[in-house]
């Protein structure tokens, strides 16, 4: 009992121990603070890009030759756990508005584009549950079938809504779109170049906000007979399949199986789960997050030495109250445990404190972040650099209870050494010690 | 009749350097249960360095100490604490009071050192009940709250009395506990000693400078260069008749 009864009043009645109780606040707080926005971020990042692909994709090598959708289609259906196919057909252009001064512009000036070709009908509410909002620039007023269009008129596209409202555009206007594609079918396999107009049939939000940005959806039909060529006119066209597996099925077992079975039946493509798609990006951030832990984590080492500081000035300063508790029956380990649990108690009012301070701060981090950037101008986390309406926060218990043990850990590793040196002191010299 | 503290042969040396400084020369030494006993000599002679040997805080470099007739010398270190808390009460000249703590923690203190977390809020009540009463015994009945520093020199030695009490020890070792006082404060002190002694049958081993204390002990143990000196014998009628 002494023993608690003494750290109890050693910790209270010397105000520098607090130092060590601050430092593993801070370190707390950062280590559970930060990387829970980028937590957060990963979780909304997740979100998004799941909401822009579909539970798998196959995706034919570059180079194919043309290949039938509905020939693969059927192929594919022959594993029970895919439930629907959509063929895409992924192409890549420069797009400009169709403002009278195209030919003006330099290459600087347009934006390059990843063009999907998409099955509206049948994608529209079965894999991208956004495409049924697809609306005018203001996503206020729905548009039935956004890319239907007489034999006259240009074909129709689609952009992020923000896009539209940084090119200026509104529904019905048009833009220029300016690609190139070697046709397999001739003998010298000459780069064709392409460039047609379009008219912006309504726009998209996926909330993925680089998808957004860099995207625009086009019919497929439209973009097939832009980059026939020399194929079929009859030819189905593709070079990616959205697959829709059954819920709950291991995505990771049904691509295995239809990989097998592309192998089997030779044909050029390769079938990735929604993750594995996006594997690169996800792990990018996730790295990010890890060396940002692994930084601020060097906070606790400081904060660890801090309570080795203080610790070390208390064992010198209750050199004399050492000898007493041994002379009032006080052993070795008895000793030793008062500056131990003194190291423990700092560091687990340091950690409760900070992980108070860390839940706060997420909780009002978008009021502190809205509070100063409208006071002064300081934006700590600006939305619009990640396209997020508001900074998200994801705190993650298992990494609360890693930062907490790992401060326990470092606690006692740095509370051993003075509390080591106060049992080894002998209790006479100790009753000396002015 | 068994000695309640015996020494047998003690020795004490250390090293200095490369050379051994030896203290204590080889001690014998009985304390029987009931007496005060007044260990005196010069500075040096090795009565503080035998006190913290019988009290358990030195090992002798040879011989041996036993408490009712078991070698407590020898024993594990976590065992002579244990005895050093149940049996040992220790008194020091400069009181050796814990600065953080007031009085009546002070004094409890002494009663908490084996108990756990749960057993002492069992007998807090006891405890602190016990505290306050060999305080109030001591005359330190509103002085309870405070701490050693708004306590007198007298004051504190008996908050040190009381701690040394608290657990009930059949012996209190006291170095020197008049040495840091006026002479008026050292006699109510030493009337204090008297009186649990007498009330309470504690015996108690006393080491002094003061004739006087050594005059109203029961026996006087003289050290010299680390030995005993023998006590003068009365000359026979014989002796004298050749004188």
């Amino acid at each position: 009992m002494y023993k608690f009864f003494m750290v109890y009043k050693y910790l209270l009645n010397r105000p520098i121990n607090l130092l060590g109780v601050i430092g593993v606040l801070i370190a707390t707080w950062a280590l559970i603070f930060v990387p829970s926005i980028f937590s957060g971020y990963i979780v909304q990042i997740e979100h998004h890009v799941r909401n822009t692909v579909s539970d798998l994709s196959l995706i034919l090598r570059g180079g194919a030759r043309p290949l039938s959708f509905a020939k693969v289609a059927k192929l594919l259906r022959k594993d029970s756990d895919v439930e629907d196919l959509a063929p895409r057909l992924s192409w890549y252009g420069m797009l400009i508005p169709a403002d009278g001064e195209a030919e003006t512009r330099s290459a600087s000036d347009q934006d390059f584009f990843q063009l999907i070709g998409i099955d509206y009908p049948r994608e529209k509410g079965r894999f991208s549950s956004w495409l049924q909002a697809v609306a005018d620039k203001d996503l206020k007023a729905p548009i039935a079938d956004p890319f239907s269009h007489g034999p006259k008129s240009p074909p129709k596209i689609l952009l992020g809504v923000d896009k539209a409202k940084e090119l200026g555009l509104k529904r019905g206007d048009h833009l220029v779109l300016t690609t190139g594609f070697r046709d397999d079918a001739e003998a010298d396999e000459n780069v064709q170049s392409i460039v047609i107009e379009f008219e912006l049939g309504g726009c998209f939000s996926s909330e993925h906000f680089a998808f957004d940005e860099f995207s625009a959806f086009v019919s497929i039909q439209d973009l097939r007979k832009i980059l026939r060529g020399s194929s079929p006119p009859s030819l189905d066209r593709f070079n990616e399949i959205d697959i829709q597996v059954k819920n709950g099925t291991d995505l990771d077992r049904v691509s295995e199986r239809l990989n097998n079975l592309l192998q089997t039946q030779e044909i050029p493509g390769i079938v990735v789960t929604w993750k594995k798609r996006q594997e690169r990006f996800l792990q990018s951030v996730e790295h990010q997050r890890f060396l940002l832990q692994l930084v601020l984590a060097a906070l606790m080492v400081v904060a660890g030495f801090l309570i080795f500081a203080t610790l070390s000035m208390m064992v010198s300063e209750k050199t004399k109250d050492i000898g007493i508790l041994a002379a009032l029956g006080a052993t070795r380990k008895g000793i030793l445990s008062i500056f131990l649990f003194s190291g423990f108690t700092v560091a687990l009012a340091g950690f409760f404190l900070g992980l108070l301070g860390a839940w706060l701060s997420c909780k009002n981090l978008n009021a502190v972040n809205d509070f100063l950037a409208e006071h002064f101008a300081l934006n700590l986390f600006p939305k619009d650099v990640y396209g997020l309406k508001l900074i998200p926060y994801a705190i993650d218990p298992l990494w609360v209870a890693q930062v907490g043990l790992g401060a326990l850990v470092l606690a006692g590793l740095f509370s051993l050494i003075p509390a080591w040196r106060a049992a080894r002191l002998d209790p006479i010299q100790s009753m000396r010690a002015e | 009749m068994t000695a309640l503290l015996k020494a047998e042969g003690i020795q004490k040396s250390y090293r200095a350097g490369t050379r051994e400084l030896p203290v204590l020369r080889g001690i014998d030494l009985d304390l029987f249960a009931g007496e005060i006993v007044a260990l005196v000599g010069a500075s040096g002679a090795g009565k503080s360095t035998l006190l913290h040997v019988l009290g358990l805080l030195d090992r002798p470099t040879q011989g041996r100490v036993f408490y009712r007739d078991i070698p407590v010398s020898e024993l594990p270190p976590a065992k002579q604490a244990r005895i050093r808390h149940r049996e040992i009460g220790f008194v020091f000249q400069f009181y050796h009071l814990i600065a953080e703590l007031n009085a009546l923690q002070n004094v409890c203190l002494g009663a908490m050192m084996l108990d756990s977390l749960p057993q002492y809020f069992g007998k807090r009540k006891k405890i602190k009940d016990r505290a306050s009463q060999l305080l109030a015994d001591m005359g330190l009945g509103d002085r309870l709250k405070h701490r050693p520093s708004q306590l007198s020199g007298g004051e504190r030695q008996r908050v040190a009395i009381a701690r040394a009490l608290i657990s009930d020890p059949s012996v209190i070792l006291a170095d020197e506990p008049t040495g840091n006082l006026d002479s008026h404060t050292a006699e109510e002190i030493l009337d204090l000693i008297w009186r649990i002694n007498e009330n309470d049958g504690v015996s108690f081993l006393i080491v002094t400078h003061n004739e006087q204390v050594a005059a109203r002990a029961d026996r006087t143990i003289r050290l010299r260069d680390g030995l005993v000196v023998p006590p003068l014998v009365p000359p026979t009628p014989s002796q004298e008749a050749r004188v």
